[in-house]
């Protein structure tokens, strides 16, 4: 079977200027040769801890970065060698989920504006047919349709991911990257979100590469797991086996610093 | 150090009963802290648990009164630390309470530290006015504290600014300004959070074993259940502005008993086991702390709810040895 995306040697680098000239002095080697697959259907996460490249990764499968070298193939595309028509035409298959629902809502657009955008952009629905879509989406996800015309701060964080994962699913996408999805979420909220995230995820038959320092949700909710450290990938393994018997020096680093599960066991 | 005889002969370091904070935000009257009763005893380490917004940093902001007197209400039946009236101090004498004698770090290192001043100094100054040292014996002094919270090289360091450092390594610098006057409470808000996996844990190891020698009580307050279970001996866990249910660590989480406990220790995902299953999650949402209901402030989401739930707010009840709930539900 081919993977719904394959990344095959992905290497970002930035370069790093000094001086009045801003001269090149170096580069940052963000992503360092990064290589997986992620089959149709399977969660892969992608752990790490800040600074080890793993939201480069993202960007630069979305194409919000340029790679420095390397291929991205989504299914069977290649995207670093495609035009921009072709790409234009992927674009919806790919979404993202984002960490902080306020940068990433524009404040000023109603909720249900700001999740038909993706269908205004590139689909010829009508008027009608989006604000119906709209609702359908809210309801999918859990919000009364009748808060479309609400703005984000009228929300709370919860419902704002929420929103935000609508907007994701408003163009049927295959593949969905959600970068810390959870992690700006009050305790008592993240599980009913992971909860939304597993649901959609089976009924819409969605791909995901789900990107956090959780541990335990990366555990929850993955099927594989890579482990990042300085821009490159360390260790790839079920997620089953990685907490069993973690390999890499690293990694065993990553799970001992997890303090001993609470509660009744 | 020995421990000075405490005025009123009693064990507790702190004591606070019958605390209420509200201030005003944009958004209204915020009912931020409501009838907040607990003690810390020498020694003891004590974590205040809940999400952003249920009050427990209020608390402590309350105690240690660092709350912007113009917008906000504190008042108490008591808040006493070594027998001592926090609420009747002027605030000069508060002031050295917090230097010198309750030590605090908090969430953000980078944004505690003064960026213009060398990690030294910020050290020396302390050292300076709450004991009095001398330049020369304050500059000792920092590099041994310096070095007994893990810094390398502490004496070439010294005059490093705070960008020179990373986040770990200034935290670590907050902690050894904290415990710079041999403070027999440290007050920790949330010292992890901003910090990666690894880095957490080796802050969590330096204040183990900073308190075992010093015998330092501690509140550690964090919205992270797994961090209170290797640190703290008694847990206080707050939701919408009150203190639900409090007991010793070990029992809370073998036996929560109030249903946001319960109900937080269910939403976590194991780490063993088969996974991929649901997370039993708590509907709903936390309350608008400018709009508690009545009663119960988790009445709208606790299964167990019944009618005296919403009418009447459940008071803070013995439940076993040296555990409390306030729940009307009989479970």
């Amino acid at each position: 079977m081919t993977p719904l995306l394959e990344v095959i040697g992905l290497k970002k680098h930035f370069p790093v200027r000094r001086g009045m000239m801003q001269r090149r002095t170096g580069s940052v080697r963000a992503v360092d040769g990064v290589s997986f697959r992620l089959h149709r259907g399977k969660t892969l996460g992608l752990v790490g801890e800040s600074g080890c490249g793993k939201t480069t990764v993202a960007r630069t499968i979305l194409r919000l970065t340029e790679p420095t070298s390397g291929r991205i193939v989504f299914d069977g595309l290649d995207l670093t060698a495609a035009s921009p028509t072709e790409l234009r035409a992927l674009r919806p298959r790919m979404q993202m989920i984002f960490q902080d629902t306020h940068s990433s809502l524009n404040p000023r657009l109603s909720v249900g504006r700001s999740i038909a955008e993706p269908l205004r952009e590139h689909t010829s629905m009508t008027r009608g047919q989006r604000q119906d879509r709209v609702g359908e989406l809210m309801s999918i996800v859990g919000l009364d349709p009748k808060l479309a015309g609400r703005l984000p701060h009228e929300f709370s964080g919860g419902q704002r991911q929420r929103v935000g994962i609508a907007r994701a699913l408003a163009l049927k996408p295959d593949l969905i990257i959600c970068d810390e999805p959870i992690s700006s979420l009050d305790i008592s909220i993240q599980a009913q979100i992971v909860n939304l995230l597993a649901d959609i995820q089976e009924e819409f038959g969605l791909t995901y590469l789900f990107i956090s320092h959780d541990l335990r949700m990366v555990r929850h909710l993955c099927n594989r797991v890579a482990v990042m450290n300085e821009g490159k990938i360390v260790e790839m393994a079920s997620a089953e086996a990685l907490f069993r018997e973690p390999g890499h020096p690293y990694t065993r680093a990553l799970l001992s610093s997890l303090p001993r599960r609470p509660g009744p066991s | 150090m020995t421990p000075e005889p405490l005025d009123d002969g009693s064990r507790d370091l702190l004591r606070v009963r019958g605390l209420h904070t509200q201030f005003l935000s944009d958004r209204g009257l915020v009912h931020a802290v409501n009838d907040v009763s607990f003690s810390v005893r020498r020694g003891e380490a004590l974590a205040l648990v809940g999400e952003s917004g249920c009050g427990k940093t209020a608390t402590m902001l309350s105690v240690l009164r660092l709350l912007p007197p113009q917008r906000t209400r504190v008042r108490a039946d008591e808040v006493s630390f070594k027998g001592r009236d926090l609420l009747g101090l002027d605030d000069e004498e508060m002031r050295r309470v917090r230097g010198a004698e309750i030590g605090m770090i908090f969430q953000d290192p980078r944004a505690s530290l003064n960026p213009v001043l060398t990690i030294g100094r910020q050290l020396t100054e302390s050292l300076e006015v709450h004991l009095r040292l001398g330049r020369r014996a304050a500059r000792d002094r920092a590099i041994e504290l310096l070095e007994s919270v893990g810094i390398p090289r502490p004496a070439s360091r010294f005059d490093d600014y705070p960008h020179q450092f990373s986040g770990g390594m200034c935290q670590r610098v907050m902690i050894a300004i904290a415990l710079a006057c041999e403070p027999s409470l440290l007050i920790a808000d949330e010292p992890t959070t901003a910090l990666d996996a690894t880095i957490q844990a080796q802050i969590l190891d330096l204040v183990s074993e900073l308190r075992a020698t010093r015998e330092m009580a501690m509140i550690w307050i964090t919205h992270d259940l797994s961090v209170v279970a290797s640190l703290a001996d008694r847990v206080a866990v707050m939701y919408g502005g009150s203190i639900v249910e409090t007991a010793g660590a070990r029992r809370l989480f073998d036996a929560p008993a109030h249903p946001y406990t319960r109900g937080l220790l269910a939403s976590l995902p194991a780490l063993g086991g088969e996974g991929r299953g649901r997370l039993t999650a708590i509907p709903g949402q936390p309350p608008d702390m400018t709009r508690l209901p009545e009663g119960c402030a988790f009445a709208a989401r606790c299964p167990h709810a019944f009618g005296r739930c919403g009418e009447e707010r459940p008071p803070l009840l013995p439940a076993g040895k040296e555990a409390r709930v306030a729940c009307w539900w009989d479970g």
